[in-house]
């Protein structure tokens, strides 16, 4: 990881990856994966598809324990803390899911103020309020407070997730392909709350994605997962100029080169 | 040769994953008892439950007990009729409800109606990463979805069995004055004489424990569900066929507890 120490040996990390592995019985998922994501900066891994990239985040988060290595936040080994602890260190995390998981018994408002309503014990009008405020900031009206997930559409469900996300102002915040399954403008208005939410509230980003589009607008830098290790990491500008073969073919996205798609069926 | 090795293999599957899935829900009743025993404790989300299973539960619970207490009247009759013993009619009703009938067909009836939902519930909120997403928000998902749902189920289901028993000693009653010409006032004091505190005790007891059978078996296999709605659909299988064995398991446990002689 020499690269890594050259560019950024004086900023502080904030999250730490070292030797991270993890498998699911004879598969492995993680193979080691080591990186370093520093304070304010906004870190997008890519990779296709069953590379591991939602466990990377799974681990981070410690929903799934690593079978070898750790993982540090602000200094503090994950899953070495005590249950208590790890929930307190959640509370600085926010996380938009891929499908938005949002809580379908819920409303949108109640959903934007789950964490205030449950944890910091806020009353209603307040959460409302804040939680009107959040929506507000990633372009959704009043209007849709009170409507439940079941009848929002893909893009006001990213938005909602993200309004919720953001609610309790985190110190970090996960994406998790935050624009799957969106049309090319929706995607774009997406990256774009992405980048000025992160912005707004100083935060650290790590995204995880396929889309090279929603990549180039959101990193400072990229990492590339490929069979359960980082094989490459750079800023957005060094994507462009590398002469490793796997980042090139993933960004042109080749079907031929080193990088094998399984097409067949296994015997 | 062969067939039987491959028969001791595959024996040999079956009984570890059973083993597996017992230490597993062993090891997800410990924790949910653990959780059911410190805070944070949800307020709202046991509301919710005690309305879900004590009062929309109350409708299938009252129409399968009326009618038991109802059969079984008409049915010792016209057994013990042939020894002259009509006068038993109403004990056996009272035994018959509050011991077996109520607490077996609530436990049932409720296994259906609510286990099945909430291992639905859950495990749509775990393929759709709802449960994961709770996590993230610093709720802890047993302390959110599953101590409100035990709870609720241990308290909510002795309510229910103990208005079942009224309600199908009630059952008996009417067959018993409009159909075999007892007496209501005899019908009443017999009832009342052969009274005993255990009788209902006893049934109460089970039901909590049918109880937090049907709710740990739901929410367990809904928190472990797996691979979109096939998974689900399996899930909620899984819930109602095997907490519907383990009650009718439990309950001759029970049975042999409190009146072996």
């Amino acid at each position: 990881m020499a690269f890594l120490k050259k560019t950024k040996s004086v900023q502080k990390s904030k999250i730490k990856l070292v030797n991270v592995k993890k498998g699911f019985g004879d598969k492995k998922v993680l193979d080691g994966v080591n990186l370093d994501i520093y304070e304010g900066e906004s870190v997008v891994i890519i990779g296709g598809s069953g590379t591991g990239k939602s466990v990377t985040l799974k681990c981070i988060l410690g929903l799934l324990n690593p079978d070898e290595g750790y993982i540090e936040i602000d200094g503090k080994k994950v899953n070495a803390l005590p249950q208590k602890e790890q929930e307190a260190l959640r509370s600085q995390i926010g996380m938009l899911f891929q499908s938005g998981a949002l809580f379908d018994s819920l409303n949108v408002w109640e959903n934007v103020a789950f964490s205030l309503l449950q944890n910091q014990k806020l009353n209603r009008d307040k959460a409302k309020e804040i939680a009107i405020e959040k929506l507000a900031s990633v372009g959704l009206n009043k209007s849709v407070a009170e409507v439940y997930p079941a009848d929002l559409s893909g893009g006001m469900k990213k938005r909602v997730g993200l309004a919720r996300a953001i609610a309790t102002n985190p110190a970090v915040i996960f994406f998790d392909e935050p624009t799957t399954g969106l049309d090319p403008i929706m995607s774009d208005v997406i990256n774009e709350l992405i980048v000025s939410t992160v912005k707004t509230l100083g935060a650290t980003a790590l995204t995880i994605t396929h889309d090279m589009s929603s990549a180039r607008k959101i990193a400072d830098r990229i990492a590339m997962l490929y069979e359960g290790k980082i094989i490459w990491v750079g800023t957005v500008k060094d994507l462009d100029k590398t002469t490793n073969p796997y980042v090139r073919q993933f960004v042109a996205g080749n079907a031929n080169g080193p990088i094998n798609v399984e097409v067949k069926a296994e015997k | 040769m062969n067939k039987t090795i491959q028969f001791v293999n595959k024996l040999g599957h079956v009984v570890l994953k059973f083993l597996k899935s017992a230490g597993e829900l062993g090891l997800f009743a410990f924790e949910t008892i653990h959780h059911c025993v410190t805070p944070p404790f949800y307020g709202k989300a046991f509301l919710k439950q005690f309305i879900e299973i004590g009062f929309y539960s109350l409708p299938v619970v009252a129409l399968t007990t009326l009618f038991a207490g109802m059969v079984i009247a008409l049915q010792t009759y016209s057994g013990f009729s042939q020894f002259s013993a009509e006068g038993a009619v109403a004990m056996v009703v009272l035994v018959a409800v509050t011991r077996e009938l109520a607490p077996v067909m609530a436990g049932l009836m409720v296994a259906g109606r609510i286990g099945a939902a909430m291992a639905a519930e859950i495990g749509t909120m775990r393929v759709t990463e709802q449960i994961d997403a709770l996590a993230t928000l610093s709720t802890n998902p047993f302390k959110y979805l599953i101590v409100p749902r035990v709870i609720a189920g241990i308290l909510m289901l002795p309510v229910l069995v103990l208005i079942g028993d009224v309600i199908g000693i009630c059952g008996g009653y009417m067959i018993g004055i409009s159909k075999l010409d007892f007496n209501a006032s005899t019908y009443l004091i017999s009832t009342w004489q052969y009274l005993k505190p255990m009788d209902i005790i006893s049934g109460l007891t089970k039901a909590s424990v049918f109880g937090f059978i049907i709710t740990l078996l739901g929410c367990y296999n809904g928190f472990h569900s797996q691979g979109g709605a096939q998974g689900v659909g399996q899930a909620t299988t899984n819930a109602v066929v095997s907490s519907s064995i383990l009650i009718l398991i439990f309950n001759y446990i029970l049975t042999e507890l409190f009146f072996s002689v």
